[in-house]
This record gives structure tokens, C-alpha cells and sequence, in this order.
């Protein structure tokens, strides 16, 4: 209908008359004047007295002010400036109200700034993209195993033949690349005659092909990336990429580096550039990068035929037409080729299927607690929001009652009904956004602090979703946060606002200008009892929540772990030439560790306590019985030294530990675990049975002692069955933990054994140390950060309900004044007053825990991952926290009610 | 504040009649007003004042000009013109009202 020009042409005069509003709006006002002095003259010349024909005149013109108010309205530029005058407004009027704009704009800061906090944290873990150009492209493949070791489904990596393979048979892979991991004591070299010698440092690196960079598209900070022609190692050695941290921490920031040298354990590498700190790699956590292909032709034979079954991560850029599903598919149809090249291990009678799958690289790093944890944490801040929405609200209808005189004499003056919302629901926003401005900053720093107190989540098998996403992470507002903290903000100014911009349009200007004393406030105040009665209610569920967590992290800390965690070190090591060559250079270094003073004792093992880190292996003979796939889970494989169970002070059940019967040789010997026992020999006596984990070649070993579950994996995950082998009758050493027990501080401690180790060994890198307490309190660090924030909010909740419920009750209180001096003056008994008011608090409280209750029943779902060793309808929490918010809730409505007592009855009634 | 109890027009038909009665003459805001009572014989009684939100609104619209004049009596009055775009919605308006009326007494059985 309408043209282009047609609008343009409205547009200019639209602006013209703004630029020119002064003089249109005084030619207005006498055209109007003109208007109704002409009525008049003509009523007059009809014969109507001077007084009657000006009267006459005004009420067949209308209401003038409103009149001109609405010609106004009609500019389409008169919304901005009424805008501007609403705001200004609204200042005035919060200026003049300095307490409740104080309270009401801490409140929001906090409550916005709580909010936008969590969402950074949501924007960097779950929305923003990867630092990759056109990073959704990009996918991560993994092997699928069915029937898996673990779940139904395992995923597996993929080794690094069957990669160069897939890689040709997937045509949805634009480019693929591939990555292991390997840890490296790194060492300077050909540093400056005179220069001080540096101590080799542990670091973590992937090991990829050269195809990795291009197929994530990322760039050197300084220097460059590693490319195809590296794939082979020149005369110094293989290239190496380092990480930004690496570099500032071992290398000074120096951008000389480039083109210097080191060694990683012997290997001679040459470091070529620098990657920004947003690039961590596929793991998250790697320092370095250097070609898989070149470090191997260094190594010695056995290094370079083992690289064809290294196994790693497979990621691909998927080609511009191909989808999820297509690589999917094909990847299937290239697994089953695969599997007719490499046949995948046969173990007993049942077979499992080996196929593949692909899923989206930023989706394949997130780990699998995250989402859980994130909603809770959503859930748990929006409902403060809500609460603190709420106590604004019903500030603002006590407020809105205050001033309906106010609105009265304005809607009498010709104020529309539409402009006095408008006005009302500005001084809202006004409020939110000088709450909201705070707020961003109190988010920027609550998102830091987050971030530090963020929880170590139990490690999990499936492929790369160990990752720390947060590391090294910016959590700078970006623009998705301004975004939703702006929309957030004014999203909030509306709604505390609704309910009294409601009110004011509302306003009844009879009843303004009736006499005052006849309102009664009861039904007015129904809008802020519902909503102290929701607050009592998101208050409850929140606490029942913050119950459920406290009792879950008691149960995680007082659960049984199987070994003593107090006065006891754990440390890795790492390379050594000698030391860790042979078990007798290791069994001379435990010992010397053991004999440092203070020391109790110290034993070596291959898996650490709640670490994550240990082997599994099937059962493939219990007695003279060969079992069948998938008849028993895999066992955990523990190769200890002699005193490790009683350094842990595992406690024995039967049988005896290692000692000196064990020689050396083959095994012949076995621990098993409780849960080992009850699995293999279902209550008979496993001492004296026979069982084979190390494949059939080797004879079976005896089991001479049962010990209790150790948690090797994670404090609330269960334990699984386990068998102990002495690491003397092994010619190969076992693993590279050591444990130690000590008599004082095992903190104090550590420099000593630190000491023996280097005097033992000066190529060792020591790595992953911790005393047992830290143990426990990482591993228990998940249900500690669930635990702390809901609490937290938990807490805030029930201080701003309380707030909520003393607020409407005072305020009803101050309603019924005359009403309770009357009662008093007819002889009501102080009590009775009392008990009047504080039936009205119980009434709400109650309502709200009713809501409440059920409303944490069904959210507590959400809980579900998070909860250990109480169930999410544990009644004695919800007793508890029942009664705890109804005390509150009742202490909250005494200063009301006694203040309701103290109503003098001559003093009310003459008001 | 009770809402004017006179009976009101069809939303739109307003400005439909203030061109029509711009088409005579250019007019004055209070001319029209009176052109509009004399012509419906009081059953279009409008709240006068609304005349002049429902001009300005014309005027932006570009289908009204105005400009300051003297009356007869040697008073200063705004006089408001039709402009070509305003006859051309006029017909347009026409035009549609015809075809609602016929519609409307369709309905009723009127014709």
C-alpha cells in the first residue's frame, strides 16, 4: 500500500516538525484556544449567558491537555522525547526515595551480576566458538566398540594406521589430522658457554601429523606451525611448536627462540614457533607439538614400528557439502573395511563389533558433567533473580499505593492511562539498568572467581572429555554477554515493574478523591502476597537443593576410601635413565625415600589413589576354568612394591600381604580386592584359589591375601574389582608412582624426598605431586563447587524471602493501623493482635513451602549426577529445611505483628 | 476518567470525512467541526478537540497542508487544504467505504 517515498517523504516532515516542536506546539495550543472561543461566541450569539457558553464550549472540545498530549504521540519522534522526559522522571522521583533505591539497586547488581556471571561461564564453555576459522566444521572420530569394557558402547582412538587409512576412505573429510600424547622431561640445549644449567622440565605433548595445523587452521603466534615438509627430521633433529605458557614459563618470552634447540628425554627437537594462548590443543592441557612421523625416525626401531599402533585423536574439517550423518556413514562403511585389513582383537567366544562414529569437535571436548553442572548453576542464580524481581516488585506496589494520589491528580490533569504505565514501567527499567551497570562488573569478577574455585570433574574415558575448557580461557565480556546482560536488564525492569505499572493504571480517581480512610488494603495487597508466596517457595526448592548437597559431601568426605589419607605424599616420575630402568635401581630409591627421617614408609605402584590412571586387563582363567568374554569386567591391574598396601594402610580382610615367599622371576603370587572376591569366588574363600589376568601364556598365580576396595578412580564412583602383583617377580618395573608415608607434616616432607630422588637419579622429572588430603579434596572438589553455590544462593534466597514476607506483612500492618487501634480500644488482647498478624505470615510461609517442596522434588532431578549417598527425596532434608524457612518465616512476620501490639488506639484513630 | 459517552464513529471514517469536507473549501479547524455537525445532523458528534490529533496525523501523512490565515473577523486561524495525495486517498477511502456499506447492508438486508 504504502510506497518507499510515500515514507520518506513522512519521515521529513516527522523530523521537522520535531526540530520545530516548540512553535507547532504553541501554534497547537491556539488553534485549540481559537477553536473553543468560536464555540463560545457562537453559544453566546444562540443566547446562552457569557459563563454557560464558555463552559459549553470546553466540554463539546474535550480534554484539552490530553488532547494536545496525543498530538504529540501522533509525531513519531514524540515517543523518544517522552522517553527522555519519563526518564528524567524517574530520576526525580528515585532521587527523592534515596533508602529504597539504594536496596533496590544493590539487590539488582548482585542479582544481575550473579546471573551474567554464570552466563559467562555458559558463553565460554557451551556457546562460543572454538578459536579455529569456520569451527563448526570440525569433527572428532573416535573407534566404537560394542559390547565395550565400560559401557555398552566404548570409544576407542583410533591407531595411527588405521588413520592414514580412514583418512583416504572418508571422502566427507576435506582434511584430517592426528594426534597422540606423550609426556617429555624437556631440556635447553646449546644455551650459551656460562649460561646456568636448566633443569629438565615435565611437559606434555602431542604428538601429530603434519596435517593437524592446516586441518584446524590454526596460526604461530611467532614463528610458524608445523607443515609437510616436517614430517621427516633434519640434521637437528625433529620441529617443535610450543605452547604460550611453555614459552613464558621455560623460555623467558623470549622471541629470540625460534630456530634454538632441546631435547625431549634424548630426542633433538628445534623449536619453530610459538602458538597463541587461546590455541591449547585437541587435549586442552598439551604444551607442545611436534611431528609424530619425525620424533619416531629418531627413536630407535621398536619406536618406529610401535607408531603404527600409537593411538590418538582423529580430527577432520568435514568438506563444504558434507554433514555429520554423511561422515557418520562413511565412516562405518570404512570401519568394516578396516576391519578386514586389521582384525580387531578376538578374546573367548564372544565378539564385539568395531565400527566408528563422528561427533563435533567443541561437543567431543566438553566434558559430560558440564551440562549438568551448568544447569544447576542456571537454575540456582535464575531463581535468586526471580526472588529479587519480586522483593523489587512488591517495593514498588507499596510504592505505586503510596503515590496514588499522585497518579490520581495526574490522570484527573489528563495524563493518559497508556503514558502513566509507560512512566511507571521507565522508572523500573531506569532502576534496572542503573543496577544492571554494577552488574556487569560484579559478573566480570564472578565469573573469575568461579572460574578459579571450578572443580577438577572425575576423569572419564571417552576420548578427550578430560578436558579443562576454562584454562587459559578469556572470560572477558564479549559481545553475547553484553547482549544478554542488556536484554537481561531490561527484561527484569519489566517485570518487577508489570505489577505496579498495572496498579497505577488502575487508579481509580473516585477513590483518590473520596476520603482516604475508606480503602481497605486487603485485596490491594493480594498481588504481593502471591508473590512472597512464590518467593518462600523458589526459596525452599533452592534450599532443599543446598541440603541435598550438604549431606552428599558429607557422605563423599566420611565415605569409606579404602586407605588412610592423612600423612601420606603421592609423586609421579618421569624419564631417568637409570633409576627407572630396572627394579633394583627403583627399589634402592623407594628405600632411601622410606629412610628419610620423619618417614614412615614408601612404597612405588603403577596407579595412584583417586587418580584415574590405572590398567585394566580381562580375566581370561579363574581356577582351572576359562571364562568367556564379557563374563566378567576387566580387572584393575595394580604391579606394587612389597610395602605399598601397608603404606596406604589398606586394611587386610584375609590372607596375608607380599613378603619375602614372592621371589623374583615370574608372578606367582596375587592380592585381590574385596569386590575382586565376591565377583570371581561368590563368598567362598578366594585364599589358595587360582586366577590368570596376564593373558593365557602365563601360568596362573595363587591368591594369598584379600584387601579391602580401594577408590582408584573417583570417591563416589564405585570400585572396581582389582588384583595386586608384586612388582619384585616382575624383570619389567612396574609403574612410576611413589607413595610415602610420614610422621609429621607430609608437606614438610618433600624437599627431602625430592632430594633423594635427584641424588638417586638427576634425569627424573617429578611430576603430579600431592598429599593424600589434596587427593581427597580434588576428587571430592565437583560436589564441593555444587555444594558451595547452592548454598550460597540457597542462603541469598532465604534472606531476600524472609525480606519478602516481613515487607508485605509491615506494610499490611500499617494498612490496618485503625483497624487494630480500634480492636485494641474495644479491648482486644495485645496477644490476639499478635496472633492475627503472624496467622497472616504462616499462612504465606506455608503456602510457599507447600509450593516450594514440590517444586525441589521435581528440580532436584537436575541434582541427580551431583548427589552421593543420599537419595533426592531424603526426608530428613526436606524436614529440615521445611522447618528452618518456617522459623524464618515466622521470626520474619514477629516485628510486624509486635509492632501491630503497640498501635496506640487515640493516635490511629484521629489520623 | 470516564470515557466520552457520545456515540463514537468508525475508527478511519474520521479522517474520511475531514477530506471530504476539505473538498469544498480550505477550512479552519472549528469549520470543519461545524461542517461535520451540519452535515450529519448531530449524529456524528465527535469530541470536538479529537479533530486536531486526527489533522496532525493528516499532515504527516501529507494529505492535509496548512497554513496560518485570517478569518472574516480579523482572527488568526490555521486554514488546512487538501493536497493531491489526500483527493487520492479520498477516492481511495471512498471508494472502500462503498464497498463496506454494501457489504454491511448485504448483511442487514437493507437493499
Amino acid at each position: 500500500m504504502r510506497n518507499p517515498i510515500e515514507y520518506v517523504a513522512e519521515l521529513t516532515r516527522r523530523i521537522r516538525f520535531y526540530l520545530n516542536r516548540e512553535r507547532f506546539e504553541r501554534e497547537l495550543a491556539e488553534e485549540m484556544r481559537f477553536h473553543v472561543e468560536m464555540n463560545a461566541r457562537d453559544h453566546e450569539q444562540a443566547g446562552m449567558s457569557a459563563d454557560e457558553a464558555a463552559w459549553a464550549a470546553r466540554r463539546q472540545f474535550g480534554n484539552a491537555a490530553r488532547l494536545r498530549d496525543q498530538t504529540g504521540d501522533v509525531m513519531a519522534v514524540g515517543w523518544v522525547e517522552a522517553a527522555i522526559q519519563d526518564a528524567r522522571y524517574a530520576l526525580r522521583s528515585l532521587r527523592q526515595a534515596p533508602a529504597f533505591t539504594a536496596v533496590a539497586i544493590t539487590s539488582l547488581a548482585l542479582g544481575i551480576g550473579a546471573t551474567t556471571a554464570v552466563f559467562t561461564l555458559v558463553n565460554v564453555i557451551l556457546l562460543r566458538p572454538l578459536p579455529f576459522p569456520a569451527a563448526e566444521r570440525l569433527v572428532v572420530t573416535a573407534q566404537t566398540v560394542t559390547p565395550g569394557f565400560f559401557f555398552a558402547v566404548d570409544s576407542m582412538p583410533w591407531t595411527y594406521n588405521k588413520y592414514v587409512r580412514l583418512r583416504e576412505m572418508v571422502p566427507a573429510f576435506a582434511d584430517a589430522g592426528f594426534s597422540s600424547w606423550d609426556e617429555y622431561n624437556l631440556r635447553r640445549t646449546g644455551l650459551p658457554a656460562g649460561a646456568p644449567a636448566q633443569s629438565a622440565e615435565r611437559v606434555r605433548a602431542e604428538l601429530v601429523t603434519t596435517s593437524l595445523f592446516s586441518t584446524l587452521g590454526a596460526r604461530a603466534l611467532i614463528g610458524r606451525t608445523i607443515a609437510a615438509a616436517d614430517s621427516m627430521p633434519s640434521a637437528s633433529g625433529a620441529v617443535a611448536v610450543l605452547s604460550e605458557p611453555l614459552w613464558r614459563r621455560h623460555f623467558g618470552g623470549d622471541t629470540a627462540v625460534i630456530g634454538t634447540t632441546a631435547v625431549l628425554d634424548k630426542l633433538p627437537v628445534t623449536i619453530i614457533g610459538v602458538m597463541p594462548a587461546s590455541f591449547t590443543g585437541i587435549r586442552e592441557s598439551a604444551e607442545m607439538w611436534v611431528p609424530i612421523k619425525a620424533l619416531a625416525e629418531l627413536g630407535p626401531r621398536e619406536r618406529r614400528e610401535q607408531m603404527a599402533n600409537e593411538m590418538g585423536a582423529v580430527v577432520a574439517r568435514l568438506a563444504p557439502n558434507a554433514s555429520l550423518a554423511t561422515a557418520n556413514a562413511q565412516i562405518k562403511t570404512a570401519a568394516r573395511a578396516l576391519n578386514a585389513i586389521f582384525p580387531p582383537p578376538a578374546f573367548g567366544s564372544r565378539k564385539a563389533e568395531w565400527s566408528g562414529g563422528v561427533v563435533g569437535f567443541a561437543e567431543a571436548r566438553r566434558h559430560p558433567l558440564i551440562r549438568p553442572l551448568l544447569t544447576v548453576l542456571s537454575i540456582a542464580v535464575g531463581g535468586v533473580l526471580l526472588i529479587v524481581c519480586a522483593n523489587l516488585a512488591g517495593l514498588l506496589l507499596a510504592r505505586a499505593r503510596a503515590r496514588e494520589s499522585e497518579m490520581g491528580v495526574r490522570i484527573a490533569l489528563g495524563a493518559g492511562r497508556g503514558r502513566l504505565v509507560r512512566q511507571m514501567l521507565t522508572e523500573s527499567v531506569v532502576l534496572a539498568l542503573a543496577g544492571g551497570i554494577p552488574g556487569v562488573l560484579i559478573a566480570y569478577g564472578g565469573a573469575a572467581a568461579l572460574a578459579r574455585v571450578r572443580p577438577t570433574l572425575p576423569p572419564n574415558f571417552v576420548l578427550l572429555r578430560n578436558a579443562d575448557i576454562l584454562q587459559g580461557v578469556s572470560l572477558a565480556p564479549d559481545w553475547r554477554v553484553l547482549v544478554f546482560v542488556t536484554v537481561l536488564t531490561l527484561a527484569v525492569g519489566m517485570l518487577f515493574g508489570a505489577a505496579p505499572a498495572l496498579a497505577a493504571s488502575r487508579t481509580n480517581i473516585a477513590d483518590i478523591i473520596k476520603v482516604a480512610g475508606s480503602r481497605g488494603g486487603t485485596t490491594r495487597a493480594r498481588g504481593r502476597r502471591l508473590l512472597v508466596i512464590g518467593q518462600v517457595g523458589l526459596a525452599t526448592a533452592l534450599l532443599v537443593g543446598a541440603g541435598l548437597m550438604v549431606r552428599s559431601f558429607r557422605a563423599l568426605l566420611a565415605s569409606d576410601i579404602g586407605f588412610a589419607a592423612d600423612h601420606l605424599v603421592t609423586l609421579r616420575l618421569s624419564g631417568g635413565e637409570s633409576t627407572l630402568a630396572t627394579p633394583d635401581r627403583r627399589a634402592e630409591m623407594v628405600a632411601r625415600i622410606a629412610a628419610l627421617p620423619g618417614m614412615e614408609s614408601a612404597a612405588s605402584s603403577n596407579c595412584p589413589p583417586l587418580g584415574s590412571d590405572c590398567v585394566f586387563m580381562p580375566v581370561s582363567r579363574v581356577d582351572s576354568r576359562a571364562t568367556t568374554r564379557g563374563e566378567y569386567p576387566p580387572m584393575e591391574i595394580h604391579v606394587v612394591s612389597r610395602d605399598f598396601l601397608r603404606t596406604l594402610r589398606v586394611p587386610l580382610r584375609r590372607g596375608r600381604v607380599f613378603d619375602s615367599r614372592e621371589a623374583p622371576g615370574r608372578p606367582t603370587a596375587v592380592i585381590v580386592n574385596e569386590s575382586a572376591a565376591r565377583l570371581l569366588w561368590r563368598g567362598q574363600s578366594p585364599i589358595g584359589r587360582r586366577l590368570s589376568t596376564l593373558g593365557d601364556s602365563t601360568a596362573p598365580t595363587e591368591v594369598v591375601g584379600v584387601v579391602a576396595d580401594v577408590k582408584y578412580e573417583a570417591i563416589d564412583a564405585p570400585s572396581r574389582p582389582a588384583v595386586y602383583y608384586d612388582a619384585g617377580q616382575f624383570s619389567a618395573p612396574g609403574g612410576s608412582v611413589i607413595v610415602a608415608r610420614t610422621r609429621t607434616s607430609p608437606a614438610e616432607t618433600m624437599p627431602a624426598i625430592r632430594r633423594a630422588i635427584t641424588e638417586t637419579d638427576p634425569t627424573i622429572a617429578v611430576f603430579g605431586v600431592a598429599t593424600g588430603d589434596e587427593m581427597v579434596a580434588r576428587a571430592a572438589s565437583g560436589t564441593r563447587f555444587v555444594t558451595m553455590l547452592l548454598s550460597g544462593f540457597g542462603l541469598a534466597a532465604a534472606l531476600l524471602a524472609a525480606l519478602g514476607v516481613y515487607g508485605v506483612l509491615a506494610y499490611l500492618v500499617t494498612q490496618r493501623r485503625r483497624e487494630f487501634g480500634v480492636r485494641m480500644a474495644i479491648g482486644a488482647q495485645p496477644s490476639s493482635v499478635l496472633a492475627l498478624v503472624v496467622r497472616q505470615g504462616v499462612v504465606l510461609t506455608g503456602a510457599g513451602l507447600v509450593i516450594g517442596v514440590g517444586g525441589a522434588f521435581a528440580a532436584t532431578r537436575l541434582l541427580s549426577n551431583f548427589l552421593y549417598g543420599v537419595q533426592r527425596t531424603d526426608v530428613p532434608t526436606y524436614v529440615v529445611i521445611v522447618a528452618v524457612v518456617g522459623v524464618a518465616g515466622v521470626l520474619a512476620t514477629l516485628i510486624p505483628a509486635v509492632r501491630a501490639t503497640r498501635v496506640d488506639p487515640i493516635i490511629a484513630l484521629r489520623e | 476518567m470516564a470515557k466520552n459517552e457520545r456515540s463514537e464513529i468508525l475508527p478511519g471514517t474520521l479522517e474520511m470525512l475531514i477530506l471530504k469536507t476539505l473538498t469544498i473549501a480550505p477550512m479552519h479547524g472549528y469549520g470543519i467541526a461545524q461542517h461535520l455537525q451540519q452535515l450529519s445532523q448531530d449524529v456524528l458528534q465527535v469530541e470536538e478537540g479529537s479533530l486536531y490529533p486526527a489533522l496532525q496525523r493528516m499532515q504527516l501523512k501529507g494529505w492535509v497542508s496548512s497554513e496560518w490565515g485570517q478569518t472574516p473577523t480579523k482572527r488568526r486561524a490555521r486554514y488546512y487544504k487538501l493536497t493531491p495525495l489526500g483527493k487520492k486517498q479520498l477516492a481511495q477511502e471512498v471508494a472502500d467505504f462503498d464497498r463496506l456499506l454494501v457489504a454491511i447492508q448485504r448483511v442487514m438486508g437493507t437493499t
